[in-house]
């Protein structure tokens, strides 16, 4: 990968891992320290990728990895206020409201519902990238929706 | 939902300061990929039912008594003495909490606690596949303490390490699991009784000679263990004071002789401070030396500033396995040996 095919991947993808990394680790510091292994690797990688789609999809899964290698053995951190200062900012109390039930959601149903209904991908790549048979992913995505609900009918 | 959803998570963005990060990584060094075969993991795989059964031993010790002896041994080239025996036994306890969760039963068996760490060995019983060569873990893991016992209002943490997990000599699957947790030198998990909560997530594997590959979920489920942690037998700790210790600039590898303050020596951890000045100046490794020669190396470590003010930079290591303080006669950074007065 040449310098300028790297810059290209950071600037078009990096938002992409760091919120996945997100959804995975829910903390932005560990979310951060794992976007850039991520992207640390893509650029040690050597690989030749086949397009865009290619790349996305390397970059997607090398993300889920990651963060479960961190998550594994994850230091975790403690201080939440100094993680604050990461987290974004929202035009509208409803999002502010929305990002914080998500984060509040286990951990199992994060990741799916991110890579269904933002990143677009099918119910059968969500499987393949995390492991999980397509019809676990479905359930995921259900009940992850139903507390999804349920919490913010609560606020 | 979906509109909501995506315009919530069009306003998430990396920082500037990742995006600089990721930017500077091109002053590192490309290296050629190197690839791994896929795994074809569960064909490999037997269903057996563990609970009662024989099953092929890996020889790992199913206590956590053995299982010090054995990683003693393998350090030090030594066998393990009485004294570091006694010391293993003051500071283990046994546990035997269960939770029972899609047909699979972990219990935490017996837990050694030290000065900031907890060892805790756990015990599986239930239906899913035993391999040799698998690699078991947890897809998450977290673990509270009540009393929180960290007092300090600066960035700091926990955190877990898997030294082994394996089918052991009594043909059960164990895993051993250390928690390390940053003090800041204020307090000690040998204070006072804790509660201790281990959360437990998907009973994951994958193959040991193809890491990198895919995780199998052999059981989902939350498993949630509640159990005390009670100081052992008091323990001796050596302090130090002050004193002189080589260190590198790991950025630089330029190295010095720097001020170690506060120097506390545990059976488990090393801890000390150095000024603020010095953060970039990381002390060489550090060993304790023992009367008959041998040497017991620190593992894993952590830092924090110890004070809001952040003028002291405190770091602790970990032991990698309880040490007898009664035999240690030195410290050693780097090649620098530091004897260590009696008493």
């Amino acid at each position: 990968m040449t310098e300028q095919e790297f810059d290209r991947a950071a600037v078009r993808y990096l938002d992409m891992v760091y919120r996945i990394a997100l959804n995975a680790l829910r903390r932005p510091a560990d979310a951060e320290d794992a976007a850039q292994t991520v992207m640390l690797r893509l650029w040690q990688s050597g690989e030749g990728f086949q397009g865009e789609d290619h790349l996305r999809h390397w970059l997607a899964r090398v993300t889920v990895n990651v963060c479960r290698d961190m998550a594994r053995s994850a230091w975790h951190r403690r201080v939440v206020s100094l993680e604050r200062t990461t987290e974004a900012s929202f035009s509208t109390r409803e999002q502010g409201d929305l990002f914080r039930a998500v984060m509040d959601l286990p951990g199992k149903y994060r990741l799916p519902l991110y890579l269904y209904y933002y990143e677009g991908y099918a119910v059968a790549e969500v499987g393949e990238l995390l492991g999980l048979k397509p019809s676990t992913v479905q359930t995921r995505l259900a009940r992850g929706r139903e507390k999804l609900k349920t919490m913010l009918e609560e606020e | 939902m979906d509109e909501n959803y995506k315009a919530m998570f069009d306003q998430v963005h990396a920082s500037d300061r990742l995006r600089e990060e990721v930017s500077q990584m091109k002053m590192q060094k490309q290296t050629p990929r190197r690839r791994f075969p896929k795994a074809a993991l569960i064909a490999a795989v037997l269903l057996v039912v563990l609970a009662g059964s024989a099953i092929a031993s890996v020889g790992m010790p199913g206590t956590l008594r053995g299982w010090f002896a054995r990683e003693w041994e393998e350090t030090t080239g030594a066998p393990m003495t009485e004294e570091q025996l006694a010391i293993i036994d003051d500071l283990t306890q046994p546990v035997g909490v269960s939770d029972t969760q899609e047909g699979v039963t972990v219990t935490v068996d017996s837990i050694t606690v030290g000065n900031s760490t907890v060892w805790l060995l756990l015990k599986f019983s239930g239906e899913y596949p035993v391999e040799k060569s698998l690699r078991y873990h947890f897809r998450g893991i977290d673990m509270t303490l009540e009393p929180d016992p960290d007092q300090v209002d600066t960035p700091g943490g926990y955190g877990f390490d898997f030294p082994y997990a394996a089918v052991a000599e009594d043909g059960v699957l164990t895993m051993l699991v250390r928690f390390t947790i940053d003090l800041a030198g204020q307090t000690s998990l040998l204070d006072s009784s804790r509660q201790a909560t281990l959360l437990l997530e998907d009973l994951v594997c994958n193959d040991l000679e193809k890491r990198g590959d895919e995780d199998v979920t052999l059981a989902e489920g939350s498993w949630t263990l509640t159990f005390p942690v009670e100081p052992g037998a008091e323990q001796a700790v050596r302090s130090l004071g002050e004193i002189q210790a080589p260190a590198m600039d790991l950025s630089t590898r330029e190295t010095k002789t720097i001020a170690l303050y506060d120097v506390q020596i545990s059976a488990t951890d090393i801890t000390y401070v150095r000024s603020a000045e010095d953060q970039a100046w990381e002390p060489l490794r550090c060993a304790l030396v023992l009367s008959d020669g041998t040497a017991v190396e620190q593992g894993s470590g952590t830092s924090r500033f110890w004070d809001e003010a952040q003028t002291q930079w405190g770091s602790t290591w970990y032991w990698q396995v309880p040490v007898d303080l009664e035999q240690v006669t030195a410290v050693r950074f780097g090649d620098t040996e530091i004897p260590l007065s009696d008493g």
